[in-house]
Formats: C-alpha cells, sequence, structure tokens
C-alpha cells in the first residue's frame, strides 16, 4: 500500500474500527443464510481510477454490485459485490427454496439487496457510532456488472474529475459454498482526511 | 387488531409478515412501500400499529415519524432497520418511536417489537 502518511498507530485505530464493523455484517450474513461466513481484516488501498485493480476473487466474469451513498457526517459510497454464481446461492439460501439459476427475478434481487443493505449498515453504522458522527444513506440499488478491474465497479459512481480514491475492503466467503465477494467503503482524500480527524480525536 | 408495515423491500415486508403471523395469527396486515403511502393508508385503513423502515424513496421513516407526530395521527409506530446507529434510535425515539429494532429481525426480537406495540 502506498503511504497514506497515517501514522502506524491511527491505521490500526482505523483498521480496527472497520474491523468491528465487518464483524457484525458476517453476523447478519450468518444469520440470513444459516451458514458459517469467514471475513478477512479489512484492508486501507490507494486507488487510481486509471489504474487497474483486480481483486482476486472477482477477476472474471459478472459481478452483482449493491452500493449505498452515505453522506452528512462522511461522503462516499458503501458497496458489497458478490460474484453472480455465488450472489444467486446466497439469495436460495436466505429464500430457503429453490430458484431460477439463469435469472435474477424481482424475489432475488428484492432479497440480495435488503442483505446487502443490512450489511453495509452494520459497517457504517458501527464505524459511525465509534466515531460519534451521523451518517444518512440513500436508498440502495443493486446491478450486475461485467468488470475487468476495480476501477469498472466504481467509475459511475464518482464524479467525472475524480482522480484518486481510497477504499477500505475485507474478503468474505461462505463456507461450503462457492460464494466470494467484498465488502468496500470508497472514500475521496477529503472525506479519508475527515474520517482520520474523527478518529484521531478519539485515541 | 391491524399493523401496518412500512418498507420499500418487498422481501423485508414479506418475511416481516410471515414472522409476525407465526408470532400472532389473528393480525390483520397491510403494507405500504414509502412513508407517503403510508401516511395515505392510516387514513384508508386506520391501523392500531405500525412498524416502519428507515431509508426508503419518496418519503423516508425520519420525514414519516416526523409527519406522524406533526399531525397527530393515532398510530403506535416502532422502527425496524438496518441503520445501527445510536444518534438515529435517539432520533426516532425523539419522534415519537414506542421502540427500535434492528435487522436482521429474529424471531426474539419479532416478539420484542409485538411487546413494544401492545405495552
Amino acid at each position: 500500500m502506498k503511504n497514506l502518511g497515517i501514522s502506524a498507530d491511527l491505521l490500526d485505530a482505523l483498521l480496527e474500527t472497520a474491523n468491528i464493523g465487518v464483524g457484525r455484517a458476517a453476523a447478519s450474513l450468518c444469520e440470513l443464510t444459516g451458514r458459517p461466513v469467514e471475513i478477512s481484516v479489512p484492508e486501507l488501498v490507494i486507488f487510481k481510477i486509471d489504474q487497474p485493480i483486480q481483486m482476486a476473487d472477482l477477476r472474471t466474469g459478472t459481478v452483482l454490485r449493491v452500493a449505498q451513498r452515505f453522506y452528512q457526517g462522511l461522503n462516499g459510497h458503501a458497496l458489497l459485490l458478490l460474484n453472480e454464481s455465488g450472489a444467486k446461492q446466497v439469495a436460495k439460501l436466505i429464500l430457503s427454496e429453490e430458484i431460477d439459476v439463469d435469472a435474477f427475478g424481482e424475489t432475488e434481487q428484492s432479497a440480495l439487496l435488503e442483505l446487502c443493505n443490512i450489511m453495509i449498515n452494520g459497517v457504517m453504522g458501527s464505524i459511525a457510532n465509534q466515531l460519534d458522527i451521523l451518517l444518512s444513506y440513500d436508498v440502495p440499488f443493486l446491478d450486475l456488472k461485467g468488470v475487468e478491474d476495480f476501477g469498472d465497479l466504481v467509475a459511475d459512481l464518482l464524479p467525472n474529475e475524480t482522480g484518486q480514491i481510497v477504499f477500505m475492503q475485507a474478503a468474505l466467503t461462505i463456507s461450503a459454498e462457492t460464494v466470494h465477494g467484498y465488502i468496500v467503503m470508497v472514500l475521496d482524500e477529503v472525506n479519508l482526511a475527515t474520517l482520520l480527524a474523527c478518529l484521531a480525536h478519539k485515541i | 387488531m391491524k399493523l401496518l408495515i412500512v418498507d420499500d423491500s418487498s422481501f423485508a415486508r414479506r418475511k416481516l409478515k410471515q414472522a409476525l403471523l407465526l408470532a400472532k395469527p389473528n393480525l390483520e396486515i397491510v403494507e405500504a412501500c414509502d412513508g407517503e403511502d403510508a401516511l395515505q393508508k392510516i387514513v384508508s385503513e386506520i391501523p392500531d400499529y405500525c412498524i416502519t423502515d428507515l431509508v426508503m424513496p419518496k418519503m423516508d421513516g425520519i420525514s414519516f415519524l416526523n409527519e406522524v407526530k406533526t399531525r397527530g395521527l393515532a398510530v403506535k409506530v416502532v422502527v425496524a432497520s438496518a441503520d445501527i446507529q445510536e444518534q438515529r434510535r435517539k432520533e426516532c425515539s425523539e419522534l415519537g418511536a414506542a421502540g427500535f429494532f434492528e435487522k436482521p429481525l429474529t424471531a426474539a426480537k419479532i416478539t420484542g417489537l409485538l411487546a413494544a406495540l401492545e405495552s
């Protein structure tokens, strides 16, 4: 990771703050699917919008993306990304019924949107609680995107002039299922600075 | 007893309806997909109780709670939301919500939610 000028203590506090939220999201996913869920420790990555970055488990094919903008105390986007076949398996698990494996119907989309909404709010709400800030959210949306690299998953969410963003990501897998995904928080540098200032005030 | 579920997610409405009817089979349940729809249903259906989500299109749950309070509507409202922020919970309480329950709603939370409505 490129040096962000963040002290080791502050970076540790930032990732631990995110980790608590990610743990909460994992618990919700586990509760709704009835399957053990593994989530990696979050990492912070600097990303130039024109620089390809691949996400190992989503390297090829179509990705289900749920995106939710947050604003007020902090401005950015939270994403939940799942491989297409994994998303269908998750829908099947939470609907407890067979679904058409070739299509995402309204029922499956509604179920996945609600699940991802719960997970994203678990992460962001936990961070907000720890930092004593208040976040407001737009209604989340879901789409399927063919991706070559991470830029394809965020380019349409960002202003044209955006050059560099920072994201915190945690990888997730569901045991015994081929479900791979990421929870991602996307911030520009100004909002990363805001986040770090809030955090520095707390530690 | 008539209860209004307000949530933009058809999946969330369906799951909540199933869980509520399992806990209380004689409930009469009506549904609304946002705050505006809910205000109309309160007038037309006259529910005793209401369970509302927060993040919704057209009119969100906070605005809905505010309208219920401002208009003095005789319906008891609890919030069921994925938004786990403590400040948001406090805001809902100040606007008159009788309870706040975090999604996902387990059977135990449904029991608590019904108790909050009926208390």
